[in-house]
């Protein structure tokens, strides 16, 4: 009687062994689109990039959740990470690691400062593997005779000033100074704004600079208190500016109407407070007021997740994973060529910045609308800006 | 110190001429530039090894004199002069303004010296950044033609570049002006006392040391294609330091074993960025605290103690002593 | 005009208080043991941090600063029996300290951002308020600094000129070997001394923190400058390092309000390689300046 048992047993657990393989098979099957992920992760822009980096994390969940279905075989994202500390010379570095380390390659992701960008630019030419830039702000690295297989989501400066200025001088304002970090993105930011204020009449009375890291700013609005000006508009990279702005703002009780750059988002007021900040305007295609599902999914996924309303950084970064995905299952292919005609020519629905629709034009740019937003104290968020007068 | 300069020579021209095999096993363009980069870092770090490791001069100044080099080849190669002309300009205005920089502070000793070669690289730095009509400040140079069009090429000619170097460094050390700047390094006043131009020589030697710097400037600019004034910063300092300390200062190997590990062992270290930077700076600490002279001169050290045990071994002194 | 000039005498003098501060403690530090601390405005970013990490648990904000002091004057003591101490004995020590506390300084800030993270941080400072006095903004938390700064000073100057520790300490300073004969316990004071010199960095980092902001990258901004005011001044001349400290952190706010920021940093650094060459042992001789410098 015990050997036919002992033979049972030993037959149960021979079939379990051979139904095993058989099971991780199906696991198995899920093959590895792999990515190279360049983008600052230590640094003081680190502040900047969180956002950036915890959406990206989001996205790669939800879209291997899903799986991805390529010509009827199921991937998921397999993303390597690299560190380009916001130092051209390491995001060179960071770069040609990527290229020899990551094999096969099948897309890239980056987000990088504005000079590793255009350092990095003609590695990642030669390479010809395709790229989608999510948040570099500066110009001349995509399109034809940057590198014919970057695609760039963020908005470019210009159209952010243009409907800045266009508002301000709406609103019948006359006199602004301009306050912007002695950077090469204040530097952009700063002579952006200038052009097109001058373009909608608005005349800069005062243009005031300060390095980076200073905390320092009572002389200079002191100084824009002295001359008058109905408006300022800053331009800030690093959220300890943005606060100390903010801060010798309010102790020298002042009344002018304030402005910045797309990086004044929702986490200065949660730290500096609302009162201040209330009425200040910015321009940008991240309006988190929008009431369209996409957005307001992401908004309360990642402030469960996270207890913060996302920087500037985060929708364009979670809406890169997300149209990656979506173009490689139109293109029914790994192969880049087929990537990068699909990428070129879809005009892909349903994401979270700006309006929603991301297509990109012969230069390599995303193109969607701008909108002027507000800080809200009452809602704690930008909203959409009213008509001026 | 070796004990023969001839058995050191040989010892590195076969160094030398596996070194420059390197292109035809590693296919990988990345491998390739990652030792690319180590050597313009040992060319950089054998120029401060001069004042820092064989004159005993505290010279902090690494980052004012490879961004001026940059500089001076970027913008004069972008302004089509041709690229080994752009260099040797490079050269010279970093040996003018080592001459001039060591002529102001000469009368400063020991710290007060370095931090005024810090203040110096500042000035540098902040000139570079805010004189943007002429450097474009910011925004960086680029769109200057390269060293080489392909990367072998580029790997063999700076390895010349290195070899170059090295071999004027060593003629200089194993002479009599090497002498001297032991002499100086050891006990300065001494040195006086006994008539050798301080001075003259520590001029002769500080100059040297920036325009080598400069060169590995120059060279740098043309291998990575875009420069910015963050190349003037701090961070080229602690690099160049910490490859001197670790390599061993005041041997001819040192800064190039210094200049390998540093640039090389952190693509292994990838994963962990802060860890990387918190690394960096328990290895100074250790090697200040436990391996003084660094990597070369502990070995220096081991073989010296060596042959001191043999030599002692096989004489027959009652005492012990070496006869 | 004039508000615009009194407005940024304010602030700068404020800034210049913080300077002194952190400089002053160096300055003590070089004048006693003529060696260099290259972490010494660590000790401000540790004192600020662990103040604010403190007070996040509930603990009151005096205890709180009082405990941050505390723990830079720990670090200070730490850092001279580890890391300075042992290498004292060497013949190349300036070098050698120099090396180390850069590699200790670079843990420090590197460990910092490791353990706490990226972000600035803040005091929940109840001194939020501003006075104003004819169109003059003064803050309260900048007026705290300049009259806790003033004190401090005004202790140590009485301390080091009217106690007896203190005269012990000056004795330290100009001639070790004299003052062990008398009986002096030397490595006691010149221990004492690193622990006061990076408890006044610490309290410089703390005053900064309720004004501006905390991060990791805090000690690092006030590295260079320290040198420069300590060298210019003359290493033991701490009446001296206070005025040029002021002096700074004030020409560096008018100058602001009046001209290009990116210009000040450089003429700073101008200045003092004009100093430093005219004048190679600093503006003033202390009471502090070792004799065999």
């Amino acid at each position: 009687m015990t050997k036919v048992l002992r033979l049972i047993k030993e037959g149960c657990l021979t079939a379990v062994l051979l139904a095993t393989p058989l099971v991780a098979a199906q696991a198995q099957d899920v093959k590895d689109i792999n990515v190279a992920l360049i983008l600052p992760q230590s640094g003081p822009v680190m502040v900047n990039v969180d956002p950036a980096v915890k959406s990206i994390r989001m996205a790669i969940d939800e879209v291997n959740a899903k799986g991805i279905m390529v010509g009827g075989q199921k991937y998921k994202f397999n993303v390597s990470w690299y560190d380009e500390e916001c130092k051209p010379q390491v995001a060179v570095n960071a770069t040609r690691a990527a290229l020899s380390q990551v094999k096969p390659l099948h897309v890239v992701w980056t987000g990088m400062c504005s000079s590793s960008a255009l350092a990095t630019a003609p590695i990642l030419r030669e390479s010809k593997a395709v790229v989608i830039n999510s948040v570099s702000g500066t110009a001349g690295f995509a399109g034809p005779e940057g590198n014919p297989y970057l695609f760039k989501i963020k908005e470019e400066f210009e159209w952010r000033s243009r409907d800045l200025a266009k508002y301000l001088a709406a609103k019948g304002l006359k006199n602004g100074a301009v306050i912007a970090v002695n950077s090469d993105w204040g530097e952009e930011a700063s002579r952006t704004f200038k052009k097109y204020a001058a373009q909608s009449g608005l005349n800069i009375a005062l243009t005031l600079n300060y390095d980076e890291q200073t905390e320092e700013f009572v002389p200079l609005l002191a100084q824009a208190r002295q001359a008058k000006v109905d408006f300022i508009f800053q331009a800030s990279q690093l959220l300890n500016e943005q606060v100390a702005f903010l801060r010798a703002y309010r102790q020298l009780g002042l009344k002018i109407q304030l402005a910045g750059e797309s990086t004044w988002t929702e986490d200065v007021p949660e730290k500096a407070g609302w009162d201040t900040i209330n009425g200040m305007l910015t321009a940008g295609a991240w309006v988190p007021s929008d009431t369209r599902p996409a957005v307001v999914n992401y908004l309360k996924k990642y402030r469960d997740a996270f207890k913060v309303t996302p920087g500037f950084n985060g929708p364009p970064s979670y809406d890169m994973v997300h149209m990656t995905a979506e173009a490689f299952e139109k293109a029914g292919s790994l192969d880049s060529e087929k990537l990068r005609a699909v990428v070129r020519n879809t005009t892909f629905t349903g994401l979270v910045y700006g309006n929603g629709t991301i297509k990109f034009n012969s230069g390599g740019q995303a193109e969607f609308p701008v909108s002027v937003t507000m800080f809200d104290a009452k809602q704690k968020l930008r909203v959409l800006a009213p008509p001026p007068k | 110190m070796q004990s023969s300069p001839t058995t050191f020579y040989i010892a590195s021209a076969v160094g030398l001429g596996v070194a420059a095999t390197a292109p035809l096993f590693i296919s990988h363009g990345f491998l390739l530039y990652m030792l690319s980069l180590s050597v313009i870092g040992a060319i950089i770090a054998t120029g401060l090894n001069i004042t820092n490791g064989y004159l005993g001069i505290l010279n902090l100044s690494v980052g004012g004199q490879v961004a001026l080099g940059s500089y001076v080849c970027a913008l004069t190669a972008l302004a089509d002069v041709p690229v080994p002309v752009a260099i040797v300009l490079a050269v010279t205005a970093g040996a003018a303004l080592a001459f001039v920089t060591f002529l102001l502070f000469a009368r400063l000793t020991g710290f007060f010296f370095g931090l005024a070669t810090i203040a110096a690289a500042e000035v540098v730095r902040l000139m570079i950044r805010n004189l943007d009509t002429i450097t474009h400040g910011m925004r960086g140079v680029r769109g200057y033609p390269p060293l080489a069009q392909s990367p072998a090429i580029t790997y063999w000619l700076l390895l010349a570049a290195l070899a170059a170097v090295l071999l004027l460094v060593s003629l200089l050390v194993h002479s009599s002006i090497g002498l001297r700047w032991r002499a100086i390094r050891e006990n300065a006043n001494k040195a006086l006392s006994l008539g050798l131009p301080v001075r003259r020589l520590q001029l002769a030697g500080y100059t040297l040391a920036g325009a080598v710097m400069s060169f590995g400037g120059a060279l740098l600019a043309l291998l990575l294609q875009y420069i910015e004034p963050g190349i003037a910063g701090l961070n080229t300092l602690v690099q160049t330091v910490l490859m001197v300390a670790l390599g061993g200062g005041g041997t001819i190997l040192g800064p190039v074993i210094g200049a390998l590990a540093i640039t090389l062992i952190p693509e292994f270290l990838r994963v962990a960025n802060e860890l990387r930077l918190v690394i960096y700076g328990m290895t100074l600490i250790v090697v200040v605290l436990a391996v003084p002279g660094g990597v070369v001169g502990t070995f220096n050290r081991v073989m010296r103690t060596r042959r001191r045990l043999a030599a002692i071994r096989t004489t027959k002194g009652a005492t012990g002593c070496p006869q | 005009m004039f508000t615009l000039v009194a407005q940024a005498v304010i602030s700068g003098l404020a800034l210049g208080a913080i300077y002194a501060l952190a400089a002053s403690g160096l300055g003590i530090i070089f004048g006693l043991f003529g060696v260099i601390n290259f972490a010494h405005t660590q000790n401000m970013m540790v004192a600020a941090v662990t103040a604010i990490a403190v007070t996040s648990l509930g603990v009151p904000l005096i205890a709180a600063i009082a405990i941050g002091i505390a723990v830079a004057a720990l670090l200070g003591i730490a850092t001279e029996r580890l890391f300075i101490r042992p290498l004292l004995s060497h013949e190349t020590a300036q070098i050698d300290t120099l090396f180390i506390t850069l590699g200790l300084s670079i843990v420090i800030e590197n460990g910092t951002l490791l353990l706490w993270g990226s972000e600035p941080r803040y005091f929940d400072s109840p001194l939020q308020g501003v006075i104003e006095i004819g169109g003059v903004v003064l803050s309260i938390d900048r007026l705290v600094t300049m009259v806790v700064t003033g004190i401090v000073f005004l202790t140590l100057h009485l301390l080091a000129t009217r106690t007896r520790i203190g005269k012990a300490v000056l004795a330290t300073a100009q001639n070790p070997d004299a003052a062990r004969v008398i009986g002096i316990p030397v490595d006691k004071v010149r221990l004492l001394a690193f622990a006061v010199g990076c408890g006044l960095a610490g309290l410089g980092g703390i005053l900064w923190g309720t004004i501006y902001s905390v991060s990791y990258l805090t000690g690092g901004t006030f590295l260079i400058l320290s040198f420069v005011l300590v060298v210019m001044s003359g290493p033991g001349n701490i009446t001296g390092i206070l005025i040029c400290s002021l002096l700074l952190g004030v020409t560096e706010s008018v100058a602001g309000a009046f001209f290009d920021a990116k210009w000040q940093r450089l003429i700073v650094m101008l200045v003092f390689i004009v100093i430093i060459i005219r004048r190679p042992q600093g503006l003033g001789t202390g009471r502090f300046a070792r004799t065999n410098i």
